[in-house]
């Protein structure tokens, strides 16, 4: 819960560098649910710029955004639909693995949520292309696998 | 693509968490992608099952594939969630032995999230393994009835919300019984409870220790009898009812309630005031009423005539806050109320009154009225 004023450090603001070199600025109290944010707050003071290497640009407002929401317990299940509303299934990939790499966790759980609702009825292609897993079984090992009868799968749509 | 890369290199236990929010058929489905996926689904302990089983062959594929899946998986780590919905057509016969197995095996396995939601022609008996789960966080039921209820029978020491749907009780005294073995309850809902005989009996020695620690209930009883003493500790609580329920005796003391939404199918002044003088803390009063289709053939209040005592409710004198009177028509009563928790409400800050059908009235007030 985020503190009220008369701590100073509530109303400081973070400054964080994203991978591709741009600034953003986060309240302390937002950059606390971020674990790995917080380590190199610890590690490197507050008053830093913090590199995150491995986010970018693109996706490191959208986390900010959400982290506002959440510091004054603002975080319904309509501003959850909002948030993912317009994404494609590679945007909230990103945003996932951003999330991860911050462990920032309520974020990563909502997003783990919603990546699995995402690939609910998808097909075993589209799942092995979401992942990029190569796949390293032969034809003969696939169908022998696919035939076993105590798996059935229905509901999962075929590729071909 | 970098992403790609980043995904492939990702621990089992993120891709595990990942499969943990699928249903398991889908789950089980990775096992093709690849042959580092192949064994993932094995390790995840959240078992989710959703189905509608139309005939017997679906019966018996459906039964199959769980007995699988609970064979298969990682004996070495524990089932932490179980969600079971499964709804069975009108000729196809409940398989209520192994249904019962797997609520027995995953009680064996330290299931923390217990989900069994059933639709079937006759009612399944709850497994009573159930009742003695130590740990037991979340209990959420649909479709059963619920017997062998006697004190010390039933503990629950990890419960912390319990959600019945449609769910019934041999008797009132099996539903209570069954409450005071959760110590430690926070949430209750409950929605279509009945008993087979509502006669009552003596269960003042531990009601005051009943559900002590209940912060949030929601009783839906449109239908049902329910008895409301169980919940006398609530902190919060919204409560739907139908006004033909109503008997003297059956609203106990909130002496913790700061928080009450009340919706009725209509309501009398006299229904209305026995609430307000048995929630002397309450804060947040929110009342609201909803029509239903029979209406026409029950007699209703017809709110007119409506006299306020000059006696005034404590909370209304001392607490109450907030207001929200929902459905308004403006009827006589209606605007008695309104003028009687106006004159007497001292620490009133806010009342707003929500006209149906009507651009919403919003009236926001604030009382300073010295001591």
């Amino acid at each position: 819960m985020a503190q009220e004023a008369s701590s100073s450090t509530s109303s400081k603001t973070i400054s964080l560098k994203t991978g591709d070199g741009e600034i953003f600025e986060i309240e302390a109290s937002a950059a606390k649910q971020m674990k790995t944010v917080q380590r190199l707050i610890d590690d490197l003071g507050d008053d830093i710029t913090i590199p995150l290497h491995n986010v970018f640009s693109k996706e490191l407002p959208k986390i900010i955004e959400y982290y506002k929401k959440d510091i004054t317990g603002e975080i319904t299940k309509d501003f959850e639909a909002e948030f993912v509303k317009d994404l494609n299934d590679d945007e909230v990939k990103v945003l996932f693995l951003a999330a991860n790499y911050l462990d920032a966790n309520k974020l990563f759980e909502f997003l783990s949520q919603n990546i699995a609702d995402r690939l609910e009825s998808k097909s075993v292609e589209y799942v092995r292309k979401y992942f990029g897993v190569e796949n390293d079984f032969t034809p003969e090992e696939e169908s022998k696998l696919r035939e076993e009868r105590a798996w059935s799968f229905r509901g999962i749509k075929e590729d071909e | 693509m970098a992403e790609d890369d980043i995904i492939s290199t990702l621990p089992d236990a993120i891709l595990c968490h990942i499969l943990s929010f699928l249903q398991t058929k889908q789950s089980v489905a990775t096992r093709i992608l690849s042959k580092r996926w192949n064994p993932l689904w094995r390790s995840v302990t959240t078992l989710r099952f959703n189905t509608k089983v139309t005939n017997q062959i679906c019966n018996f594929d459906f039964n199959d594939f769980v007995y699988s899946v609970l064979l298969s998986r990682d004996a070495t780590l524990p089932i932490k969630t179980f969600h079971l919905d499964i709804e069975y057509s009108e000729d196809v016969e409940c398989p209520i032995k192994s249904i019962t197995k797997w609520v027995n095996f995953v009680v064996q396995r330290g299931v923390e999230y217990l989900c069994l939601y059933l639709v079937s022609e006759s009612r399944l008996k709850l497994p009573i393994t159930i009742l003695n789960c130590k740990t037991l966080v979340v209990l959420n039921l649909s479709g059963f009835r619920v017997e062998h209820c006697c004190f010390s029978s039933i503990l629950l020491p990890s419960l912390k919300t319990f959600h019945l749907d449609y769910v019934e009780f041999p008797k009132l005294q099996d539903f209570m019984l069954f409450l005071t073995g959760c110590p430690i309850l926070e949430d209750l809902l409950t929605s279509d409870v009945s008993f087979d005989s509502d006669e009552s009996f003596d269960c003042s020695k531990w009601m005051s220790s009943l559900l002590t620690n209940l912060a949030r209930a929601h009783i839906d009883c449109f239908s049902y009898y329910f008895p409301l003493k169980a919940v006398h500790n609530v902190q919060s609580l919204r409560f739907e009812f139908h006004q033909v329920y109503y008997h003297d005796d059956m609203i106990p003391t909130f002496h913790n309630l700061t928080q009450l939404k009340l919706i009725c199918y209509d309501y009398s002044k006299d229904f209305l005031l026995d609430v307000l003088n048995h929630c002397p803390k309450l804060q947040s009063f929110d009342l609201d009423e909803v029509v239903k289709t029979e209406e026409a053939l029950d007699k209703k209040e017809d709110k007119e005539n409506w006299v306020f005592p000059d006696v005034v409710p404590q909370c209304l004198s001392l607490h109450l806050r907030t207001c929200n009177l929902l459905s308004f028509s403006g009827l006589h009563g209606e605007l008695m109320l309104v003028r009687y928790i106006l004159k007497n409400a001292s620490v009133l800050q806010t009342m707003k009154i929500w006209n149906s059908g009507q651009p919403e009235i919003e009236r926001i007030l604030s009382e300073l009225r010295p001591l």
